[in-house]
């Protein structure tokens, strides 16, 4: 069985509509990131959070709302997985006892015969929050840069410069998914180590991708030195597109699983991969390559005889 | 076919150090599964006899992370600041103060060590103040002439030690509460991160972890005294909390219909309507008026039984009750040298609700003897009413000490305080002349237990606090498991079929492959004793996705190579050949970014990591060596036509 063999679709000179819907979507991200914004999970803001069983399903805006006159403080309560679990996150700092004491006896007061347990807590003070989130943030930074540099070594700075562009893209629309839909979704979308991690993931499986295209184009300029860069490139593409399609087909799959079934845990870890693998392989095909060429056509290298690495 | 001895070999000892490693989880888990079928008595019976044997193969089994067994993880962190207040004693002044709390203020952000924040705070609130003003020490040579590069030095040191003795002491109070493998780690300058697997009552791990276990014996003030400030302190809050201005000739007894208490210490266990305390007819005439009457209801005792009650309180309304005895209007009310403490157990009973019901308790500050002469603690059995007890034994200065003061305070309280917590406060009946003590209070074995550790390991040498923690409870823990062990074998089985149905002949081939993969995976994570998190689940998911990617590799080249019209076996060859440097650069890549997040993440994060990179190259050897095995004992030896879709 085959599937996109012997293809020739004219992947370059789409350029202009591949253009336009990664614009349209860069833009929606970075509007979204600015409004309504991401929302730090306690790991990287502080705060309390509880999983709490009830015996009775209790509506999430209420016990919202109970809790939040019970206390003053502001509380955000999501159903978790079914709908008698409740994940119950305030900003709220302080003793983690004494705040879950309170939990506990609001929701038994409020709504009788609940007998709520709690199954789960996690507090995180400001400071070991603010370290984390420091972290975070050289971790993918760093994680960008010895990509860029394992590029330009392996190929060119033409290639390092498109696979960090492809990257950053790839990152900023998964990151503006999170920031527009997480007040909407019944699941948690709040940025925790967990989807940082997500993130690195996906940095690390587009750069695959688009590695082996690349692998291709160069292979490809080598042999076919007469043709127009273009059009090697375009060749390259085509031929590996049966490959791209197939492996990120069988790890969507893979991630589609741990979506579906995988616990409420994993949720929004593996919705950011299944998101960050489909836009990875989509920009491996659709940005990094006429980014390539692009440069390519800009920055032509000299004319020498030909070396290995070009 | 050059070195398919070497690469069957290769094979097989993988294959046989990955089942080796594995099997003692695979007992253990035969084990549990065993133990848990037999019944009670059967099992205490099989676990006594076979202790050693199944404790050797719990420890060897893969370990699996908090999130997926259930338990806690706290990080504590030392307040350094509250350390080098003690070291300061009483030289401290307001600069003092300032420093300390702006310095307090800037370590949320800073990197910077806390003694080093403090002297630059000290330079800015008071240019060229020599630290030596504060801080002396004669043993560390640290005099009114000291540098304060010298300063800085020693207390730097003096942190260190702390944070050493902190562990320490930490270290033995888990010890005893019996937790398998706990881990006990220092973090940065300041904080010791604490993991107990399979522990969920946090509560209690909670207060083993903090108390600082300063254990003091105090007398209470005359209870005239007591029921005068009581009295006053009430009258304050009736009008609102303004000073009172001329002599507080405040009601007695006899206008109000409190309850009376006949013995000091609380065996009654009274059933507390809570509306009784705002309605029931105290000074408060009017209901709603007295914001400290709503809290605490008075006792009023009668003198002669020298009882330093003044009240009780329902647990959840203690902090309201200490921020209103704070007010400043309040504290003048209280009589100097004179502290109002709780009790640490509901010893006033229980609410309709069934919260607890605390006494406050009246208390001289001044301490008359110091835990340290403790020289021991055990548990103990009261011998009339076999309630479990703490008994104490005292050095020779703590023993004539505590002579002293109960030859010279008979029928009186004597309070017993740990944390500032009123433990129990039992009348002196007798002279003790030989320092043997019991404390006793309503104490559940288990309190008894936890008080002894807490003594027994010592004081901690400055109070620590919980900055981060996490607690998984047994069912979250099995939900996830399960979750986890669904998604993997549901995901295997898609990935093996499409594999079976792309590929054809070849495919089942590679899935031969993808299975000995995952066995690989755990046996690499069982040998390195790496945890299995539930992320790391997730890794092991994704790993077969991607492992996928490097047989597509392969046979995509291999077929190429057919079509350009190369016989099978020469494909073959080329296929290979040609697909090893793709191969190898995406699957860097990978393993790069699996490094960068091992050594900067924590718990579930490197288990993600960990299982990651072990996936990528388990599935690197098995595509290029296992697959290739395979394939070319069927062309080449069985000249079977292997289908390449």
């Amino acid at each position: 069985m085959r599937i996109f063999e012997n293809t020739s679709f004219d992947f370059l000179s789409s350029n202009k509509d591949s253009y336009l819907i990664s614009g349209v979507l860069l833009l929606v991200a970075i509007v979204s990131l600015i409004y309504p914004g991401l929302e730090a999970g306690i790991d990287f803001k502080g705060g309390t959070e509880f999983i709490v069983t009830t015996e009775t399903a209790i509506p999430s805006t209420e016990a919202a709302s109970a809790l939040g006159d019970a206390t003053g403080e502001i509380f955000e309560v999501k159903e978790y997985g079914n709908e008698q679990t409740l994940l119950i996150r305030t900003a709220a700092g302080g003793d983690a006892e004494a705040l879950q004491n309170t939990v506990v006896n609001t929701i038994e007061s409020s709504f009788a015969g609940s007998s709520p347990r709690v199954d789960g807590t996690y507090s995180v003070g400001p400071r070991i929050a603010s370290d984390l989130k420091e972290k975070a943030i050289v971790l993918v930074l760093g994680a960008l840069f010895v990509i860029l540099l394992y590029i330009f070594v392996r190929f060119d700075w033409r290639y390092a410069v498109a696979a960090v562009l492809t990257l950053a893209h790839d990152v900023v629309i998964v990151l503006g998914l999170f920031a527009l839909f997480h007040n909407v979704t019944p699941f948690s979308l709040q940025i925790d180590q967990a989807i940082i991690a997500a993130l690195l993931t996906i940095v690390g499986y587009s750069i695959n991708d688009t590695v082996v295209v690349f692998d291709r184009i160069r292979e490809y300029a080598l042999l076919f030195k007469t043709e127009p860069y273009a059009e090697t490139a375009n060749r390259a593409i085509n031929t590996t597109l049966s490959r791209t399609i197939l492996t990120s087909g069988t790890t969507l799959i893979a991630v589609l699983i741990l979506f579906l079934i995988g616990g409420e845990v994993l949720k929004g870890f593996s919705l950011a991969l299944l998101v960050g693998i489909a836009i990875g392989t989509y920009s491996s095909i659709f940005v990094a390559s006429p980014i390539v060429v692009a440069l390519r056509e800009r920055y032509a290298p000299a004319r020498r005889v030909v070396t290995a690495n070009a | 076919m050059q070195g398919t001895g070497f690469k069957l070999f290769a094979v097989g000892a993988l294959l046989f150090i990955s089942l080796w490693q594995l099997f003692p989880t695979i007992q253990n888990s035969l084990n549990n599964r065993d133990l848990a079928a037999m019944d009670p008595a059967e099992r205490e019976a099989y676990e006594a006899e076979n202790a050693d044997d199944l404790q050797a193969t719990s420890e060897e089994a893969l370990k699996l992370g908090l999130d997926l067994q259930g338990g806690m993880h706290v990080t504590l962190e030392v307040g350094t600041g509250a350390l080098l207040r003690e070291l300061a004693g009483n030289r401290t002044d307001d600069t003092f103060d300032a420093a300390l709390a702006s310095a307090t203020e800037a370590s949320v952000t800073s990197d910077q060590d806390f003694v080093t924040l403090f002297a630059d705070a000290i330079e800015d609130e008071r240019a060229g103040t020599r630290l030596a003003r504060y801080f002396r020490n004669a043993d560390a040579d640290i005099t009114a002439r000291s540098e304060n590069d010298a300063v800085i030095a020693y207390l730097q040191e003096e942190v260190e030690e702390a944070l050493v003795r902190a562990e320490e002491i930490i270290r033995q109070r888990i010890d005893r509460f019996g937790v398998t493998e706990p881990l006990i780690q220092r973090q940065g300058t300041s904080r010791i991160v604490v993991e107990l697997p399979g522990v969920d009552d946090e509560d209690r791990v909670r207060e083993l972890l903090k108390g600082t276990a300063q254990l003091t014996f105090h007398l209470a003030p005359p209870t005239a005294e007591i029921q005068q400030a009581a009295t006053n302190l009430f009258a304050y809050y009736e009008n609102g909390g303004e000073a009172l201005e001329a002599d507080t000739t405040a009601t007695t007894d006899s206008d109000t219909t409190a309850t009376e208490v006949a013995s000091a210490d609380a065996d009654t266990a009274d059933v507390l309507d809570l509306g009784d305390i705002t309605a029931g007819g105290d000074e408060a005439a009017e209901a709603g008026g007295n914001p400290l009457a709503a809290v605490l209801q008075r006792i009023q005792v009668d003198p002669s039984s020298n009882s330093p009650i003044v009240g009780q309180v329902a647990e959840s309304d203690t902090a309201e009750v200490s921020r209103l005895l704070a007010a400043p209007g309040a504290q003048r009310l209280i009589p100097p040298g004179v502290d109002f403490l709780f009790t640490a157990g509901p010893d006033a009973g229980v609410t309709a609700d069934g919260e607890g019901v605390h006494y406050l308790v009246a208390v001289n500050e001044r301490v008359e003897l110091q835990g340290e002469v403790i020289t021991d603690a055990g548990p103990d059995f009261d011998p009339y009413t076999n309630a479990p007890q703490v008994s104490i034994t005292m050095d020779g200065v703590g023993a004539s000490r505590w002579s002293q003061i109960t030859g010279a305070n008979r029928n009186k309280p004597v309070v017993i305080v740990l944390d500032n917590l009123v433990y129990t406060f039992p009348t002196i009946n007798e002279r003790i002349p030989n320092g043997r003590t019991q404390i006793t209070g309503n104490f559940s074995r288990q309190e008894v237990d936890d008080i002894v550790t807490v003594l027994k390991s010592g004081a901690l040498p400055a109070p620590v606090s919980i900055v981060e923690e996490r607690t998984v409870g047994p069912s979250l823990g099995e939900a996830s498991i399960r979750a986890g062990t669904r998604a993997l074998l549901v995901g295997f089985l898609l990935v093996c079929v499409f594999m079976a149905i792309y590929y054809r002949g070849a495919g089942l081939v590679a899935n031969v492959a993808l299975l000995l993969n995952v066995l690989f995976i755990f046996g690499v994570l069982a040998s390195f004793g790496a945890t299995l998190t539930l992320p790391g689940m997730a890794g092991i998911l994704l790993t077969i996705g991607m492992a996928v990617d490097a047989n597509v590799l392969i046979f995509e080249r291999i077929r190429e190579e057919m079509e350009s019209g190369k016989t099978l076996k020469a494909a073959v060859d080329g296929g290979f050949a040609k697909a090893l440097s793709a191969i190898a650069d995406a699957n860097i890549t990978t393993f790069l970014i699996g490094v960068i997040l091992f050594s900067f993440g924590v718990g579930p994060i490197q288990g993600f990591a960990v299982t990651l990179m072990a996936g990528i190259l388990t599935s690197l050897f098995t595509a290029l060596v296992v697959t290739r095995l395979i394939i070319d004992y069927l062309v080449q030896e069985r000249g079977v036509k292997v289908a390449f879709g």
